[in-house]
C-alpha cells in the first residue's frame, strides 16, 4: 500500500488499465447478475452445457500437459544448433502467427482428401479423433513454444554456463539445474496461454470436424454459439443475455481449468526434473548434431502442411491493394499502443508489485489469470459485448474506429502484456530496490532497468501483437462493416474459408496475402537477432546471455 | 544524430499520429447518401453488387453492401434491430427470423411500405412472383388472430437441385455397363431407387470414383439435405403447409414409418458418398464435385452460380430432386424501422425487383423469385435455369420457418448423426428426437408468447 501509495501515478495506469478491459467486459457481469432464472434453461438442458464445457477443460488440461513437456525437450535438444539454422528457426513461430483461420482451413485442405484420416475418423472414434485434434493444436503451439523456449535459452547468463562447465555437470545436471529455473517462468505464463487457447478452441474443430453435439465433437465455444443461434430466432434479447451470462460463467470455468492446467504441468515438471530428469533426457541436450537434425525436422514439419495449399493457388489480383496497406498500417499502429501499454503496465506492475510479480509461482498465477480474463472469453462472447458498446454509442459510424482500436489493444493485452511481464521478471527484486534507495528517477529506471535492456523481447511481443490484430476475425468482422478505415482482410479470409460465399482458391491466395506482412515481420526478427549476433559461433553456449543481461 | 530517447520518442510520436489518422479517417462524414445493405455472402449479395452500379449513377447515392457469414449476419441483424441502431436499412434474411423480427415490431409490413410508397401493393411483378415462394417466405402473421400478410419481397427464389456429373454419365463405358447391369439407360435419376442405384453404380473407391456426395455436417447442412429425402418420401417434421406455421401443439411426424424409412434410406447411401459424411457441409461438396469423380449431389440453387463459373464447371448437369417435391428456401428484403432512408429503401427494392434487373441478376448468380424472368432472352443459356424454374413450380415447404426453425434442425441433426454412428437405431434415434423436441418447443412456444 505504501509503494501504491509512493507511486501514485503508476497506480493510476493500472488502475485505469484494468478499468478499460473490465469496462468491455462489463456486459458479460451485467447478463450474468441479471440473468438469474433465465439461465435455468441454458444449464438445465439435457442438452446442456455440462458436457462440452467438459471437453474443452480435459482439452485445454491434455494439450497443455502433452505440449508444454515436449516443447521444452525439443528446445532443449535444438539448443546448440548450427548458426545457419538458427535464422529458420523463426519460421517456427509462422504457425501461431498466421492465425487461428488461416491454421485450420490448411489442416482441413490437408485432411480433407486423405482416405486414412477420414476412414479412421469416419464415426468419430475417440483416439483417431482426439489425435487429430491435439495434432492440429499442436501445430500451432509446440513449434511457438519450441521457438520461445529456444529463445529464452540463449539468454542464459554466461557466468552460469562458465560455473556449470566448471563444475562438469551431466546433461541432466544442465537440464535441471541450469535451463529449467531459466524457463521456468516463461513455461509457467506458456501453460496459461496453451491451456486458454485449448479451452475456447473454435475454428479447428468447427473447420475440420464440423464440430456437433451428434459427433461427439462440440466444445464451450461451439455449445455457446449454437445456443446463441438457436434462442435469437425465439428472442434476441433473451439470447443475447443468456449467452453473455453463460460466457461469464464459461469465463471463471476457463480461469479455474488453465490455472489447473498450469499447477500440473509446471508442478510436474519440476517434480519430473528433480526426480528423474535421466527419464526425461536420454539423449545428450548438448550435442550439436542431434540439434542440428532435430532443428531441421521440426521446421520442416512445421512447414510441410503448407504444401497443402500449393494445388489452389491461382494468379490473379484478388484484393484491393489500397485496402490491403490500409490494414496493414492500421493494425501496425493497434499494435504498436499494444506494444507501448504492455511496457508501460509491465514496469508499473513489477516495480508496484516487485514481490509479487518476481516470478511465476502461486503468488504471481492469479494475476496473470485476471491479466487473461479477456483472453477467456470466447468469440461469441467478445462479438455480443462489441455489439453493446455500439449499440451504447448510438450508433454513430465516428466512434466507430477508436471502439476498434481499443478492441483490439484490449483482445491482445493479454498475450502481449504477459509476455512482457516474463521478460521483466529478469529485473531482479534486488536491483529495483538498489535504484529506489540510490534515488534513480522513474524515467531513468524505465530507461535503464527496462526500455534498453529488452529491446529484443519487445520486438518479438510487437510480432505477436501485430499477428493477433492482423488475423483477428470476431472484433474486426463485428466493427469492420461499419467504417471504411477498419481493416478487413481477416473479415474476407474468413468468408473466403467458411460460410455459403467460401472459395477454396481465393481463401489460398489470401492466406498467401496474409502472410506477406507476418513473413517480413519474421525476416526483420531474425535480421534483429542476427545484428546482435545471436547467430553468430560465439554466442553459443550462452554467450549471448552475457550481453543480453547488461 | 538522435539516441536512443529520442528514437523512442520520434516513434511515441508516429504512433500517436497513425492512431490519430486512423480516428479521423473513420470520423469523416460521408460525402453521399448511403444506403446499407446487410445479408449473407452468397451469390445473391455478389449479384445485387454487380448491378448496383446502375442504380448509383441514376440517383446519385451509395449502396454499401455488408456481406457476412450466415452467423454473424444473425448476430448483426439481431443487435442492430434489437438496440434499434439503424445502422442498416434493408436486411436480407431469410424467413425463420420473420417471427423474431414481426413479433418485435422491428421491420415494416408491405402495408406499412404502402404508406411510404405507394407503389408498394400495386406494382405488376407482384404477380409474377412465384405465389408458392412468397407465401413461403414473405408472409407472417403480425398477431395471434389477424390473416397472414405481405412483409416483404423475396430477395431469391432458392431451392435444392440434383447436380450430375454429365462427363460420367456422357462417357460410352458407363451407359454400356449400366444398361448391362440394370437394364435401362444411364441417365440423372427421376426416382429415388434409381439415385441409389446410380450412387451404387459409380462408387468405385480404388479409382477414386464416388456415387454420391452427402452434407452430414452439423449446422444446418445434414438437415436441409435430409428433408428432401424425409418430406418426398411421405415423412418429415410436421404436417403443415407453409414453414413459419404451427404452434405447441403442431403435430410431429418426425418419428412415423415413413420418416424412418426414408432416414433409413438417407444413411444407407453413405457407403457411396466421398469424404467425410459427419464434416461435410456445402463448401466441402462443391469442393470435392469440382474436383472429383463424383456422379451426385444435391446442391442448393444459389451456390451453383459459383460452381458453374469454377474450373471444371462445365461438367455439371441438372434436374430437380427425385420424388416430385422440391423444397423453398430463401428470405426477403426487411426493411427496418430505424432506418434513415425508408424511401429509398424502398425504391432501391423496387429497383432490384423490376423483371430487367431480375434478368442481370440472373446473369450474376440469382435464383430468381420472378416467374417471367426466366423467359427474358439469354435466360436460357444459364445452364441451371431450366432446372429451378422447374423445382420452383413445384416447390412446397420442407424447412422450418418458425421461432422453433433451429431446435428442429438441430434435433434432427443430432438424431441423424447418432444414428450414422451407429449409436441407435433409426427408429429409437427419431423417437428420442421427438420426446426432445416436445419439451423444447413448449418451452420456445412459451418465450415467444
Amino acid at each position: 500500500m505504501r509503494r501504491a501509495a509512493n507511486n501514485r501515478q503508476l497506480t493510476i495506469v493500472i488502475v485505469l488499465l484494468g478499468l478499460v478491459s473490465a469496462a468491455y467486459g462489463s456486459p458479460l457481469l451485467e447478463a450474468f447478475l441479471g440473468a438469474g432464472q433465465k439461465l435455468a434453461p441454458a444449464i438445465n438442458l439435457e442438452d446442456g452445457w455440462g458436457r462440452p464445457f467438459l471437453r474443452s477443460g480435459v482439452f485445454a488440461c491434455l494439450s497443455t500437459l502433452i505440449f508444454l513437456p515436449s516443447s521444452l525437450f525439443f528446445a532443449l535438444l535444438v539448443k546448440d544448433c548450427s548458426k545457419y539454422l538458427r535464422g529458420f528457426l523463426a519460421l517456427l513461430m509462422m504457425p501461431m502467427l498466421m492465425g487461428g483461420v488461416a491454421l485450420a482451413f490448411i489442416i482441413k485442405l490437408d485432411t480433407m482428401r486423405m482416405n486414412l484420416v477420414t476412414t479412421a475418423i469416419a464415426n468419430r472414434a475417440f483416439a483417431p479423433t482426439w489425435g487429430l485434434m491435439l495434432l492440429a493444436q499442436g501445430w500451432q503451439v509446440v513449434p511457438l513454444f519450441l521457438y520461445l523456449f529456444w529463445f529464452r535459452l540463449q539468454l542464459v547468463p554466461e557466468r552460469v554456463l562458465r560455473f556449470a562447465r566448471a563444475s562438469q555437470l551431466t546433461p541432466w545436471e544442465y537440464a535441471r539445474d541450469i535451463y529449467w529455473p531459466h524457463t521456468r517462468n516463461l513455461a509457467g505464463i506458456l501453460a496459461l496461454l496453451g491451456a486458454a487457447l485449448s479451452f475456447y478452441e473454435f475454428i479447428k474443430f468447427h473447420l475440420v470436424l464440423r464440430a456437433s453435439p451428434g459427433g461427439g465433437t462440440e466444445l464451450a465455444s461451439h455449445w455457446l454459439l449454437r445456443w446463441y443461434s438457436s434462442y435469437a430466432t425465439v428472442d434476441p434479447n433473451y439470447a443475447t443475455q443468456v449467452t453473455l451470462a453463460m460466457s461469464a460463467v464459461g469465463v471463471l470455468i476457463a480461469v479455474v481449468v488453465a490455472l489447473l492446467a498450469v499447477l500440473v504441468t509446471v508442478a510436474g515438471l519440476d517434480w519430473c526434473l528433480r526426480r528423474h530428469p535421466r527419464a526425461l533426457l536420454p539423449w545428450r541436450v548438448r550435442d550439436p548434431r542431434i540439434a542440428d537434425a532435430v532443428a531441421l525436422v521440426a521446421i520442416l514439419a512445421t512447414m510441410a502442411p503448407l504444401l497443402g495449399l500449393a494445388r489452389y493457388f491461382r494468379w490473379g489480383v484478388f484484393i484491393d491493394l489500397g485496402e490491403f496497406f490500409r490494414s496493414v498500417t492500421l493494425s501496425v499502429a493497434a499494435a504498436s499502443v499494444t506494444l507501448l501499454l504492455s511496457i508501460v503496465l509491465g514496469v508499473c506492475v513489477r516495480i508496484l508489485l516487485r514481490r509479487t510479480m518476481e516470478k511465476f509461482d502461486s503468488r504471481s498465477a492469479p494475476l496473470f489469470g485476471l491479466l487473461y480474463f479477456l483472453q477467456m472469453v470466447p468469440p461469441i462472447g467478445v462479438a455480443l459485448c462489441g455489439y453493446h458498446w455500439l449499440a451504447k454509442l448510438g450508433g454513430t459510424t465516428t466512434w466507430v474506429p477508436l471502439l476498434w482500436l481499443v478492441s483490439q489493444v484490449i483482445v491482445s493485452l493479454p498475450l502481449t502484456a504477459s509476455f512482457v511481464q516474463v521478460s521483466h521478471f529478469r529485473v531482479s527484486t534486488r536491483e529495483l530496490e538498489f535504484q529506489e534507495s540510490s534515488r534513480v528517477g522513474f524515467s531513468d529506471l524505465m530507461w535503464h532497468s527496462f526500455l534498453r535492456r529488452f529491446g529484443l523481447d519487445y520486438g518479438l511481443v510487437a510480432i505477436f501483437g501485430f499477428s493477433i490484430i492482423w488475423t483477428e476475425a470476431t472484433v474486426n468482422s463485428t466493427l469492420s462493416s461499419l467504417s471504411r478505415s477498419i481493416p478487413s482482410v481477416a473479415v474476407e479470409l474468413s468468408q473466403r474459408v467458411d460460410g455459403r460465399g467460401a472459395s477454396y482458391q481465393q481463401a489460398a491466395n489470401l492466406i498467401l496475402v496474409t502472410l506477406v506482412p507476418v513473413i517480413l515481420a519474421l525476416a526483420l526478427w531474425t535480421f534483429d537477432l542476427r545484428r546482435r549476433k545471436v547467430f553468430s559461433d560465439k554466442s553459443r553456449n550462452g554467450l549471448l546471455g552475457r550481453r543480453m543481461e547488461g | 544524430m538522435l539516441n536512443k530517447r529520442g528514437w523512442l520518442f520520434v516513434a511515441l510520436v508516429a504512433v500517436a499520429a497513425l492512431v490519430f489518422a486512423l480516428f479521423w479517417w473513420g470520423a469523416r462524414p460521408r460525402e453521399t447518401t448511403t444506403l446499407t445493405l446487410l445479408g449473407e455472402d452468397t451469390a445473391t449479395m455478389q449479384a445485387i453488387e454487380s448491378v448496383k452500379g446502375e442504380y448509383e449513377t441514376k440517383r446519385g447515392v451509395k449502396i454499401q453492401c455488408i456481406k457476412n457469414t450466415f452467423e454473424v449476419l444473425q448476430q448483426k441483424a439481431n443487435a442492430d434491430l434489437a438496440s434499434g441502431t439503424g445502422l442498416y436499412d434493408i436486411i436480407l434474411n431469410y424467413n425463420f427470423s420473420l417471427s423474431s423480427f414481426v413479433r418485435h415490431g422491428w421491420v415494416f409490413t408491405l402495408r406499412d411500405l404502402h404508406e411510404i410508397d405507394p407503389r408498394v401493393g400495386t406494382s405488376d411483378f407482384e404477380k409474377d412472383i412465384f405465389p408458392n415462394i412468397w407465401k413461403e417466405v414473405g408472409f407472417y402473421k403480425t398477431s395471434k388472430d389477424s390473416e397472414p400478410q405481405a412483409i416483404g419481397y423475396p430477395f431469391a427464389g432458392n431451392t435444392m437441385l440434383l447436380v450430375y456429373n454429365k462427363k460420367l454419365f456422357e462417357d460410352p463405358r458407363n451407359q454400356e455397363s449400366y444398361r448391362a447391369k440394370y437394364g435401362h439407360e444411364l441417365s440423372p435419376p427421376a426416382s429415388w431407387a434409381e439415385f441409389r442405384q446410380i450412387a451404387e453404380f459409380f462408387t468405385r473407391p480404388s479409382e477414386k470414383t464416388f456415387g454420391v456426395v452427402l452434407e452430414g455436417a452439423g449446422g444446418g447442412w445434414l438437415y436441409y439435405e435430409w428433408i428432401n429425402f424425409a418430406y418426398s418420401m411421405g415423412g418429415g417434421v410436421m404436417k403443415k403447409q407453409f414453414g413459419w406455421e404451427g404452434d405447441v401443439y403442431t403435430p410431429l411426424i418426425i418419428d412415423s414409418p415413413e420418416t424412418v424409412a426414408a432416414t433409413k434410406y438417407y444413411l444407407g447411401l453413405r457407403p457411396y458418398s466421398a469424404g467425410d459424411f459427419l464434416s461435410t457441409g456445402q463448401n466441402e461438396q462443391a469442393e470435392l464435385m469440382r474436383s472429383g469423380n463424383i456422379a451426385l449431389a444435391i446442391m442448393w440453387s444459389d451456390v451453383i452460380y459459383s460452381l458453374v463459373h469454377s474450373p471444371n464447371g462445365g461438367r455439371f448437369g441438372f434436374s430437380p430432386i427425385p420424388g416430385g417435391k422440391s423444397q423453398i428456401g430463401g428470405g426477403i428484403y426487411y426493411f427496418s424501422k430505424k432506418s434513415k432512408q425508408k424511401k429509398l429503401a424502398v425504391d432501391f427494392v423496387l429497383f432490384l425487383m423490376q423483371k430487367d434487373t431480375q434478368r442481370k441478376l440472373m446473369e450474376h448468380g440469382l435464383c430468381s423469385p420472378l416467374r417471367s424472368a426466366y423467359d427474358e432472352p439469354g435466360v436460357d443459356k444459364i445452364p441451371y435455369a431450366a432446372a429451378l424454374r422447374q423445382a420452383l413450380e413445384k416447390g412446397t415447404y420442407m424447412a422450418e420457418a418458425g421461432p422453433d426453425a433451429d431446435a428442429v434442425q438441430e434435433a434432427v441433426t443430432l438424431a441423424v448423426q447418432r444414428i450414422a454412428r451407429g449409436e441407435v437405431s433409426a427408429e429409437e434415434g427419431l423417437r428420442e428426437a421427438r420426446v426432445n423436441l416436445e419439451r423444447k418447443r413448449a418451452e420456445i412456444f412459451n418465450l415467444a408468447k
